[in-house]
């Protein structure tokens, strides 16, 4: 993770710290400084093929330029992430849900639903009482 | 005294004694609306029709002796509730055309006590943002400054508050969607416990997080309805079976003795002077009623932005895989073929900041990757929630801002996603934790800006919250300050 910076990522860092240096909101500043001093250790790793491989299984097409915008948001985003990873969380149970909860059952008892037609009201395009879509198989 | 600038208690006391009816006060809102609205953009969709059938039927109940505290009351919804009949968009292009076929429970509560819906209101695309920018229906302005965001996800559900378009309203909060657009615009916003409300109806975000609260005046009318939609429900069964209690019945006006804590890590060096000082000031007036402080450490708040953004995402992500074209909303023209369908109809369908976190979720959940962010930040949520636990075993209440600073510009953060999720930092580790919060108007700033106060309680410790709200509420005057529209 710490091996190798390309040429690349020195210059779109140095942008970074400028922007950084002329942010008004001084809060921020002590985070983002860490996170950058972070990131020059650490190499770009969100590339345009990434982000179409993310955009295939989440099934987003996306132009050109929302690859590039992509890849590099992702990347500032992710390598803020990785702070969590200095964390020691051996033997820490991973936490899915806030309340502490039963499982929730019920009786097996049928309960009126909204119906067909109500159903069906918001389909962009039905035949009867079918939902229609373009063909799945060729 | 205008009638669109009263609380729940005072119009229902007007009512009550037949000064006004509740025709006359929805038609005063109604103009209102009308008068501010094109400088403001609380709304997506005004239903004016509908507040007045609502209105009437409320005065027949008056007339029948048959009224309760919401009767007759001009609300507004953020347009993340489902409301049957009525067009719900949550923000974004791929339902601009969803007609719900039932109702949110929430709303199903209110409108069973007779409240009157004046409509829709505008928030951050699928309650992705801080600003209430990333709405594909334009973006909402802050009353106080219309130069000024509202704040977000909840932008409309505050500013409506602030510019005097509804009585109450409300939102939903996933790391700070009702506390943070609260503070920036002057109103009272509580984040009950999760559990406490139902989420049947309200489209989801991040479903571990996500949780339904009000917007108001203050903090009684906030009690008020509190006690509306709070409740188990059937048809949720993540909403917690325990009693309901009478929020009003807390406010007590006292807080001697109770034990407020101060987490060293939320009063950082380069918090904004005019936040700091506010909270300086507040700290000051809970002395003077007999609160005790106590110093405390939250030491995983850090962490806390890093680990909301991953497990917020990758919720997101599996929720709005719904989102396809086949059953509802937006279906894009000329597909080949069924993926292709899906694709073109999500793509045309989602703004920017929807993509951006769905591409990021799925990342975080894909092959290779998920032990690595998910399940560690899952871990990390485990440290957060502890900090909370351990805190409480010590103090009643944590005190801290809401946010850094006061609302900033529209367009200031919008092409730096980072910096607008650092804004939360103060109000994410709460949603972690699963407990309740609330924000208070507690100052303004030298630019004339709300700055709201955040109060924390345990698990279902919003009544102690929202007693320390009030007394705070008793002893200033900044709830009465208005915006200068």
């Amino acid at each position: 993770m710490t091996s190798g910076m390309s040429s690349k990522i020195s210059f779109y860092y140095f942008y970074r710290v400028n922007e950084v240096v002329n942010e008004p909101v001084s809060c921020y500043k002590p985070m983002l400084q860490e996170y950058h001093v972070l990131m020059e250790l650490t190499t770009m790793k969100i590339t345009v093929n990434d982000v179409e491989h993310v955009a295939r299984l989440a099934r987003l097409e996306l132009s050109a330029a929302e690859k590039k915008l992509f890849a590099e948001q992702m990347d500032t985003i992710l390598g803020y992430v990785e702070k969590l990873k200095g964390l020691d969380t051996d033997g820490i149970l991973p936490t899915s849900h806030a309340v502490p909860m039963e499982n929730a059952f019920r009786l097996d008892q049928t309960n009126p639903s909204i119906g067909i037609e109500k159903a069906l009201a918001n389909a962009p395009d039905r035949v009867a009482s079918f939902y229609r879509v373009p063909k799945v198989l060729e | 005294m205008e009638l669109f600038d009263l609380t729940i208690h005072e119009l229902h006391t007007m009512m009550l004694s037949r000064r006004v009816s509740s025709v006359e006060v929805t038609k005063a809102m109604l103009a209102r609306i009308d008068a501010v609205e094109a400088q403001i953009g609380s709304f997506i969709t005004i239903t004016p029709e509908r507040a007045v059938a609502d209105a009437e039927a409320a005065d027949r109940r008056f007339a029948a002796g048959d009224a309760d505290i919401l009767t007759g009351i001009p609300l507004a919804l953020k347009d993340i509730f489902l409301t049957e009949g009525i067009l719900t968009t949550c923000g974004s292009r791929i339902l601009h055309n969803f007609v719900p076929p039932y109702s949110a429970t929430s709303y199903e509560k209110l409108k069973a006590r007779g409240a009157v819906l004046l409509g829709k209101l505008n928030q951050d695309e699928f309650a992705m943002g801080s600003s209430s920018e990333s709405s594909a229906f334009g973006t909402t302005r802050n009353p106080w400054d219309t130069t000024r965001i509202p704040g977000g996800s909840s932008g409309g559900s505050a500013s409506a508050i602030a510019a005097q378009q509804a009585t109450a309203t409300l939102g939903t909060d996933t790391g700070g969607s009702i506390r943070q657009p609260a503070s920036h615009c002057g109103c009272v916003g509580l984040k009950p416990t999760y559990g406490r409300v139902s989420r049947y109806g309200v489209i989801a975000y991040a479903s571990s997080l996500d949780q339904v609260g009000p917007l108001t005046r203050d903090v009684t009318d906030c009690a008020i309805m509190l006690g509306a939609v709070a409740g188990h429900d059937p048809k949720d069964s993540t909403s917690v079976d325990t009693p309901v209690p009478d929020y009003t019945a807390a406010l007590t006006g006292s807080v001697k003795g109770l034990r407020i804590g101060l987490p060293k890590e939320y009063f950082i060096s380069g918090l904004d002077p005019d936040v700091q000082a506010a909270m300086g000031q507040a700290i000051g007036v809970y002395r003077s009623l007999g609160a005790d402080f106590v110093d405390i450490s939250l030491p995983h708040t850090d962490y806390a932005v890093a680990t909301y953004y991953l497990i917020a995402t990758a919720e997101a992500s599996s929720n709005l895989a719904r989102y396809d074209g086949v059953r509802f909303g937006h279906r894009a023209e000329g597909a080949t073929g069924l993926l292709d369908m899906y694709t073109k109809s999500r793509s045309q369908g989602f703004g920017a900041e929807v993509k951006r976190r769905i591409m990021l979720g799925t990342y975080a959940l894909s092959s290779g990757y998920y032990d690595a962010y998910y399940v560690k930040a899952q871990k990390v949520r485990t440290l957060i929630m502890r900090d909370f636990m351990q805190a409480f075993e010590g103090v009643d209440v944590i005190l801290t801002p809401v946010a850094p600073t006061p609302a900033f510009k529209i367009g200031e953060k919008i092409n730096d996603p980072l910096q607008m999720y650092l804004s939360d930092i103060f109000t994410i580790p709460v949603n972690l934790a699963g407990t309740c919060a609330l924000s208070v108007p507690a100052g303004l700033s030298s630019e004339g800006l709300p700055i709201g106060l955040q109060l924390v309680g345990k698990p279902f410790g919003e009544e102690t919250i929202l007693r320390a709200a009030h007394a705070f509420e008793q002893a200033t005057e900044w709830h009465l300050k208005k915006a200068p529209l």
